[in-house]
């Protein structure tokens, strides 16, 4: 009988230990999303910035995926699925900066226009698109 | 009757056990949204390689984008995964009136979001000059954060024919994997935008 009237409050126990998880980690991403927002405009290296801003919305994409999508609880499967995929998706994004430079994507013809129209841009500079 | 009837008929047989020992439609589901990482990924890095690019003439992009409508937009996406998540709960456990209070708030976010989106298109293309056709940036722009607005709609049409479903009496703890199907969906939405926030709004604004 006591074991009955103990089930109810530990399973209300259990399920407001869930709400306050999800909670506090809605609450921790959209602290991650204000501080993101702050030092882009911070007068901080530029390297600095960009580096802070990949790592958080990096937490915060794994944030999402492991305890919101469950993905942390469930079969490792589905992490070996999704974890490929990111992978490949990374790598592609990677490649894709790396080897198309702002020039290649001047059209023929139109290499004048086109290099006065990209900032800082000169004859034989090779920098990452981004 | 057949054999394989028979067996999976028979007592204590589990008719959604799988070789894998996860559920078929969650399976499916993780595998489309795997794709659509990839998807995504061509999509902002495209974005990203042609963004400073502009044959008509320069375009400022922090003259156009509104940071703080975007930001909004982001919170709004965040809260209604957490919204979301509840929901999730909600229908493991079985507790119809929960779930069907946190995914109206869920369809309420999403709704804002579009709403958000929707202004931010015709602020663009009205009053800002930048469209889907007249410009190397808008192009780019336009086709991610379509593709991504046209993802959450679905979403959005999607849990409104759960919350509708839901009213007939027919859904039941049965259903549960497929609220968390479309969890799953609506939980990947977010995330893109997560990314797209700062490879595309915010990053106009360093240096």
């Amino acid at each position: 009988m006591e074991a009955a009237a103990h089930a109810p409050t530990d399973h209300q126990a259990e399920e407001q230990k869930k709400f306050y998880a999800f909670f506090n980690l809605a609450m921790i991403m959209a602290a991650i999303t204000g501080i993101e927002l702050v030092i882009i405009f911070l007068p901080l290296p530029i390297w600095f910035v960009y580096l802070g801003v990949v790592l958080l919305s990096v937490i915060k994409f794994f944030g999402v995926i492991l305890w919101f999508m469950h993905l942390i609880y469930d079969n490792k499967l589905l992490t070996l699925i999704f974890v490929s995929a990111l992978i490949i998706a990374t790598g592609t994004v990677t490649a894709l900066l790396l080897v198309h430079h702002e020039r290649d994507t001047i059209p023929i013809g139109g290499e004048e226009e086109a290099v006065q129209a990209i900032p800082g841009q000169s004859a034989g500079t090779n920098r990452f698109a981004v | 009757m057949s054999a394989d009837a028979a067996v999976a008929h028979a007592p204590g047989h589990d008719p959604h056990a799988t070789t894998t020992g996860i559920e078929n439609k969650k399976l499916i589901m993780w595998l489309f949204l795997a794709s659509d990482c990839m998807f995504f990924g061509t999509l902002i890095s495209t974005h990203l390689i042609y963004r400073k690019i502009h044959p008509g003439g320069p375009i400022d992009p922090t003259t156009i984008f509104s940071v703080e409508l975007t930001t909004f937009s982001t919170f709004i996406l965040l809260f209604s995964s957490f919204f979301m998540a509840l929901a999730v709960s909600a229908a493991h456990k079985g507790s119809m009136k929960s779930f069907r209070r946190n995914l109206i708030v869920v369809i309420f976010f999403g709704l804002i979001f579009l709403g958000c989106q929707v202004y931010e298109f015709y602020e663009f293309a009205v009053f800002k000059d930048l469209t889907l056709t007249n410009s190397l940036f808008g192009s780019t722009f336009f086709v991610l954060t379509g593709t991504h607005g046209t993802h959450v709609a679905i979403g959005v049409f999607w849990l409104v024919c759960m919350l509708f479903y839901s009213y007939t009496g027919k859904m039941g703890h049965d259903h549960a994997i497929d609220i968390e199907t479309a969890g799953l969906y609506w939980h990947f939405v977010d995330i893109v935008w997560l990314i797209i926030f700062p490879a595309v709004y915010l990053v106009e604004f360093i240096g």
